[in-house]
């Protein structure tokens, strides 16, 4: 399959930044690096597709969230249920002070919902046009997901605490 | 000052990650693994191809007798659908589907009876998207219209324009032919120029009529919908031949398919072919292709649940009830809608292949739009699946999964082929609408 330079190019530069959204996704990095091969194996597949979308990278996007959702639920299928709850995997006490350790406990307290809008806005950067676009919801649903994060995230008390670090 | 402390917050968590190459082979090692779903298009080709044919357009047959197809420059296939002796050209590998939903993804024909409001919504138009919708009577057309002629015959032409639908640029125009009672309504999030296009496709072809939608007729007529169908194919002039079927729980005369479909034009005297709900075979207590367990284990279907068949696209979906529910064998349905599959609405589904990994729809999530894909997959053991309904379709066991923590997406899984498939769909609003479109391709799966 030629990938076609354009692709390559893109692949190159944008490799970096899409795995770091999966990760702020919710993914190990492991599974971030998984999820965003598959989602650019298949935006390379209908390529011609993803160029005519106008905004590449917020096809892609959309793409990869789709693929994410995807891997949630798959891995979701492998659980069994139980009568006593394990260990969960929840942070080391110790490393509370670690600002990424905060940052992903915060964005686990958010729905799905929030946390894909956080991410798609502040740090993939989308204006509220193209993540509309992405989610396929209407703008001001988007400003709605993205008021209610917010508010959650400015009561947070991890995001306090952040916020007040130097 | 919040927003740009999360942005500094984030950039920091994700420069942590660290990231090496792009792993390019990877992904072309993956992409190869994709077979590449076409979609109906429309290209740019084609229009120009539509375009050139206007006016002069050569009338072959292809596989089927007697159906009135046209062959434009570079092999642009295109045909003629529509109503009466009214007829648009669109290309030929456009859909036409019975029922639709506003916002629909792909270009297409949809018989439009008003029912859209009924359907899956979809949050709004997607930008290159061709539909001709192919409504009955007199629609309320926007000014400007015109007075023209249409091969002698006078129609009223609204004057394509554009308004912005969010930000996607929206041009529609239509021709209303009084002397058919029939409006074609082009909608293009192309460019005026491709609705104009569509617009001048339109013909009045003489000796040649289109065949009707039965789905306006089921709903109308009910038990009598075969008998009225069949009245209005012979009153156009075509020959009707009957195949009835034993559906227990639709109601007798119910009509479950047309050949060809509706919109195709045909020349008077041709074959249409009817699949109808009958009655059972002479001492056949019970359906002959019923699976294992017994009708008395169906749950009873209601009058709602009939009118459901129009959103469901064929099915009638039993509501979704809680888990652990019994086993509830619907394969006499299943069986009952086409496994050729078509939009049922905003969605499409292609014909998939076995072993492919592919998505079948090309959606948004999150929003109300249906995102439907088909994968391979492994679970530990498919008999610990939590789920909601079991389906048997042909003997096997298709287990539904409505109730998981993501809590918009429904799945299938069943076993085929010595493999483990799942289907799923996002579905935000919980729309049944979305239940028929994994049944069918389980089916579809199933019966390859």
């Amino acid at each position: 399959m030629d990938a076609g330079g354009d692709f390559s190019q893109y692949v190159a530069v944008r490799w970096p930044r899409l795995v770091r959204s999966a990760v702020l996704l919710g993914c190990s990095h492991a599974e971030a690096e998984d999820v965003v091969q598959t989602a650019l194996a298949k935006c390379l597949v209908q390529w011609s597709r993803v160029k005519q979308a106008g905004n590449i990278d917020a096809y892609v996007h959309r793409v990869l969230i789709n693929t994410f959702i995807s891997s949630r639920r798959r891995r979701w299928m492998g659980e069994r249920p139980t009568a006593v709850l394990p260990e969960t995997a929840a942070a080391d006490e110790t490393s509370r002070v670690d600002v990424t350790d905060a940052v992903l406990r915060v964005l686990d307290r958010l729905s799905r919902h929030q946390r894909t809008a956080i991410v798609l806005r502040y740090y993939a950067q989308m204006s509220e046009h193209q993540m509309a676009e992405i989610l396929g919801v209407a703008p001001g649903t988007i400003k709605s997901r993205l008021s209610r994060a917010l508010k959650v995230l400015a009561d947070d008390p991890d995001m306090v605490e952040l916020r007040g670090t130097p | 000052m919040m927003e740009r402390e999360l942005t500094d917050l984030l950039n920091s968590v994700a420069d942590e990650v660290r990231v090496g190459p792009a792993p390019l082979g990877a992904v072309e090692t993956r992409a190869r693994g994709l077979r590449r779903r076409r979609i109906a298009g429309y290209s740019a080709a084609s229009l120009v191809a539509l375009g050139a044919l206007v006016g002069g357009f050569t009338v072959v047959t292809q596989d089927e007798p007697n159906i009135l197809v046209l062959e434009g420059p570079n092999d642009s296939g295109v045909r003629l659908v529509g109503v009466g002796h009214a007829a648009i050209a669109v290309p030929a590998a456009w859909p036409t589907m019975e029922l639709e939903c506003p916002g629909a993804l792909y270009d297409s024909v949809v018989f439009d009876d008003g029912s859209a409001t009924t359907c899956t919504p979809v949050p709004g138009p997607t930008a290159g998207v061709e539909i001709v919708r192919i409504v009955r009577g007199e629609p309320a057309l926007v000014q400007p219209v015109e007075q023209a002629q249409i091969n002698g015959v006078e129609v009223q032409r609204q004057v394509p324009r554009c308004n912005l639908v969010g930000d996607v640029s929206t041009c529609t125009g239509a021709v209303y032919i009084p002397s058919e009672s029939v409006t074609f309504l082009v909608t293009s999030t192309t460019d005026p120029q491709t609705v104009h296009r569509l617009l001048d496709s339109i013909r009045i072809v003489p000796d040649r009529v289109g065949v009707p939608d039965s789905q306006t007729v089921n709903v109308a007529e009910r038990g009598n919908a075969a008998n009225a169908y069949i009245k209005a194919l012979e009153g156009l002039g075509l020959s009707v031949e009957v195949t009835n079927q034993w559906r227990p729980k639709y109601p007798t005369g119910w009509i479950l398919g047309v050949s060809p479909e509706a919109g195709t034009m045909l020349a008077p005297g041709s074959m249409v072919t009817l699949t109808v709900v009958g009655g059972p075979d002479p001492g056949e207590s019970s359906d002959p292709q019923k699976p294992s367990l017994g009708i008395s284990e169906l749950p009873a279907w209601s009058e709602g649940c009939l009118d459901s068949y129009k959103t469901e696209g064929g099915i009638c979906v039993p509501p979704v009830t809680d888990m652990g529910d019994p086993i509830i064998p619907v394969a006499d349905l299943i069986r009952s809608a086409t496994v050729t599959l078509k939009s049922a609405g905003a969605t499409k589904v292609e014909p998939i292949d076995i072993g492919e990994q592919f998505t079948a729809l090309q959606g948004t999530w999150g929003g109300g739009t249906a995102v439907i894909w088909v994968e391979r997959s492994s679970v530990d053991s498919l008999a610990d699946l939590k789920a909601s309904r079991v389906f048997d379709i042909d003997g096997t066991k298709v287990s539904e999964v409505v109730q998981n923590p993501y809590d918009d997406i429904r799945q299938l899984w069943f076993q085929h082929d010595g493999l483990d498939w799942g289907i799923f769909v996002a579905e935000p609003n919980g729309l049944a609408s979305n239940a028929h479109q994994t049944l069918r391709l389980a089916a579809q799966i199933l019966a390859q």
